[in-house]
């Protein structure tokens, strides 16, 4: 499908060193994807950092719905279905991570009402933070998607 | 930008900066092709798309960007070395993210270092193993030099990231 764009750069987080951004949200009719990008203050040596071994030592991000529903990036809460079972959404997806951010994909459309971006690092001393977004923009850029092939659905 | 029976090529998330901007590619391949590669055998990651007498391959996805004074920057002239030596000559572009998804769908994120003058900023793309000929789409340049006036530092007392 050519997704609908909803043209955002959110500032989630910031601290003396580090800032973390929620940008590139492409919306579809079941979900919607978009950037996590963490930003490190120039003017302050990289650290270097082996590789976390742990989720716990990641960059943790959830997202909330307006409902109170809700999905973060543990892995171990991702669900795991079997055969024809699917998943309740939202389900959090994230493809890649690392010290820069990662790519997330977000199973699930939001209701109306804020949609809450909310993240925290303790390893890199980011305590929880969070910004909003309208879901109504979300909503209105998942019916600007259109089909590339018309007798496909995606 | 292009469109087949069997594959798409589109652009989106154009994010200017002061220095340059970025953007996403996307490849949509209609349906699994036994025996195509996973990336659609559209990128040669390092180098491997180029023969012995230096042309590129055929499936090879050209890509590039072309500026309304004529300049323009393409992946067949990528520089690798952006974090060493002098800054390059503007614009000059490179492949900085590239994913799949489900073996039908491949992400490639675009940085050019430059921003381009008024006037019409083209995005050109070519396949010939694909069967997508030279296709050009054109925004206006002004979009992105507006954006790039909006950018922000994160930091305002240090050099912006």
């Amino acid at each position: 499908m050519v997704p609908g764009v909803v043209p955002v750069a959110l500032l989630v987080a910031r601290t003396d060193t580090h800032a973390v951004l929620v940008d590139g949200l492409l919306v579809y009719p079941t979900g919607f994807d978009f950037d996590l990008a963490v930003r490190r203050d120039p003017a302050r040596p990289r650290e270097h950092r082996h590789r976390p071994r742990l989720w716990d030592d990641e960059l943790r991000l959830e997202v909330r719905f307006a409902d109170g529903r809700s999905a973060d990036n543990d892995p171990r809460r991702r669900p795991r279905p079997s055969g024809d079972e699917v998943p309740a959404p939202p389900v959090l997806y994230q493809s890649t991570s690392g010290d820069d951010g990662g790519h997330v994909w977000l199973w699930g459309l939001p209701p109306p009402g804020p949609l809450v971006f909310a993240c925290q690092w303790p390893a890199e001393q980011i305590p929880p933070s969070q910004a909003e977004l309208d879901a109504g923009l979300v909503l209105a850029a998942a019916a600007r998607a259109r089909t590339l092939w018309s007798d496909q659905a995606s | 930008m292009a469109r087949t029976p069997q594959r798409a090529i589109g652009l989106t998330g154009i994010r200017a900066y002061p220095i340059g901007f970025g953007c996403t590619l996307h490849l949509r391949l209609r349906e699994v092709i036994p025996g195509e590669q996973s990336n659609f055998g559209a990128f040669n990651m390092f180098d491997e798309g180029v023969d012995p007498a230096g042309e590129f391959a055929d499936y090879y996805l050209r890509f590039g960007v072309g500026f309304a004074d004529g300049r323009k920057a393409t992946n067949l002239r990528q520089r690798h070395d952006f974090d060493e030596g002098p800054a390059p000559d503007p614009p000059t572009l490179r492949l900085v993210r590239w994913e799949g998804y489900d073996r039908l769908a491949w992400e490639v994120d675009v940085w050019v270092w430059g921003l381009p003058p008024a006037g019409p900023l083209a995005f050109v793309c070519e396949w010939p193993a694909r069967g997508i000929p030279e296709s050009r789409v054109e925004i206006d340049a002004g979009l992105v030099l507006e954006a790039a006036g909006r950018a922000v530092p994160i930091w305002p007392d240090h050099r912006a990231p």
